[in-house]
């Protein structure tokens, strides 16, 4: 095992069992938590068995196991600035809900007066 | 103000006529354009979208319903928040209008009538079909741009996908929920209309184009902008 082996298997190890307890306890939702441990627990596998990893791109037709774990990061990149797009749309729209709302509510009507009551109208 | 429309020879507007304004930093111009309306309509209601100005303090000095955003959301949300406000108070018809004087009072009862003749639960206003006074090369190649893209990827044969000034029946606005804050609601708009299956018919309009309202319009520098939002949008859909 070379130092960046011995440094960072250990690390990702750490961050898998983390996830574990965390999802164990109810403190990570089950979904967010399961694929935290499988990232981590594939990465610590990775960087341990680097020969694993040229074995599986070879197997999918990709040939180099760089270039296999280039192509995941860039799904998992893409697929994770779509999550937070969405998080943050569903964010906005709760704003604009609410301020909405305040704004209906507290709604006036002009200071000069009408020929008729603006009820009286609808 | 509206000189080449003289309101009074227009028809006279229905009791149940609900006009939406959605003004942000209007004040120089929200008066002009409320005191060219109050003639001929009895319900307005101008959403302040957060302005910084004293818009709402312009609006307050006239007897048309004032609803104010906190914070600036986006033309899209300060229309959803006028529709939302008139269908509470009974709207029959409502109308979208803009705060910059770009609409002329005029056209509001040829957008009713062909409404109604019609039968349709929209009338969207064209100025292609209609007139644009002065508008620059990049704003009508821009405008085409955006007719290109609502016949692409919302199936709608239209000759002006982007125009503020529209009226639709109680119905119509019940299937309309704006979920796009800024200017890309427009879009959104012709995709829920298109959904809702209710009848649409569009109808010439006149656009005056100023300094102001093109300062203060939609820039053409945005369109890539919003066109890349809408095709997101529909992605994550």
């Amino acid at each position: 095992m070379n130092m960046f082996q011995k440094f960072f298997v250990p690390v990702c190890a750490f961050w898998a069992l983390r996830a574990l307890l965390r999802t164990s306890t109810g403190r990570t939702p089950r979904f967010s938590g399961l694929l935290a441990i499988l990232v981590w627990s594939a990465a610590a596998v990775a960087i341990a068995l680097p020969g694993l990893s040229i074995q599986v791109a070879t197997t999918v037709g990709i040939g180099r196991g760089a270039d296999l774990v280039f192509y995941l990061a860039i799904l998992g990149g893409v697929s994770v600035c779509f999550y937070f797009y969405q998080r943050s749309r569903q964010m906005e729209n709760l704003i604009t809900e609410l301020v909405r709302r305040e704004a209906v509510r507290n709604a006036e009507f002009g200071s000069r007066p009408t020929l008729r009551s603006p009820d009286e109208t609808t | 103000m509206n000189t080449e429309h003289p309101v009074s020879s227009a028809p006279p507007l229905p009791d149940g006529l609900w006009i939406v304004i959605a003004a942000y930093n209007e004040q120089q111009r929200i008066g002009a354009v409320l005191d060219d309306l109050l003639p001929v309509v009895k319900n307005i209601v101008v959403v302040d979208d957060g302005s910084r100005d004293d818009t709402g303090g312009e609006v307050r000095k006239r007897p048309v319903w004032l609803a104010r955003h906190a914070v600036n959301l986006g033309q899209g949300a300060a229309l959803q928040t006028g529709l939302a406000f008139a269908l509470e108070r009974g709207a029959e018809t409502i109308i979208t209008f803009d705060a910059d004087g770009q609409h002329c009072t005029a056209d509001l009862p040829v957008l009713v009538d062909r409404l109604t003749a019609a039968d349709a639960d929209f009338a969207l206003g064209s100025r292609f079909l209609g007139t644009a006074q002065g508008i620059p090369w990049s704003r009508k190649l821009m405008l085409r741009m955006a007719v290109l893209f609502t016949r692409v990827f919302s199936g709608v044969a239209l000759t002006d996908a982007h125009n503020g000034l529209r009226a639709m029946t109680r119905r119509g606005a019940q299937q309309v929920h704006l979920t796009m804050n800024r200017m890309e609601h427009a879009s959104e708009i012709i995709d829920q209309i298109a959904r809702s299956g209710l009848k649409y018919v569009e109808v010439p309009v006149t656009i005056r184009y100023s300094a102001d309202s093109l300062a203060k319009g939609q820039k053409t520098s945005a369109a890539l902008r919003l066109g890349i939002k809408l095709l997101l949008e529909k992605v994550i859909k």
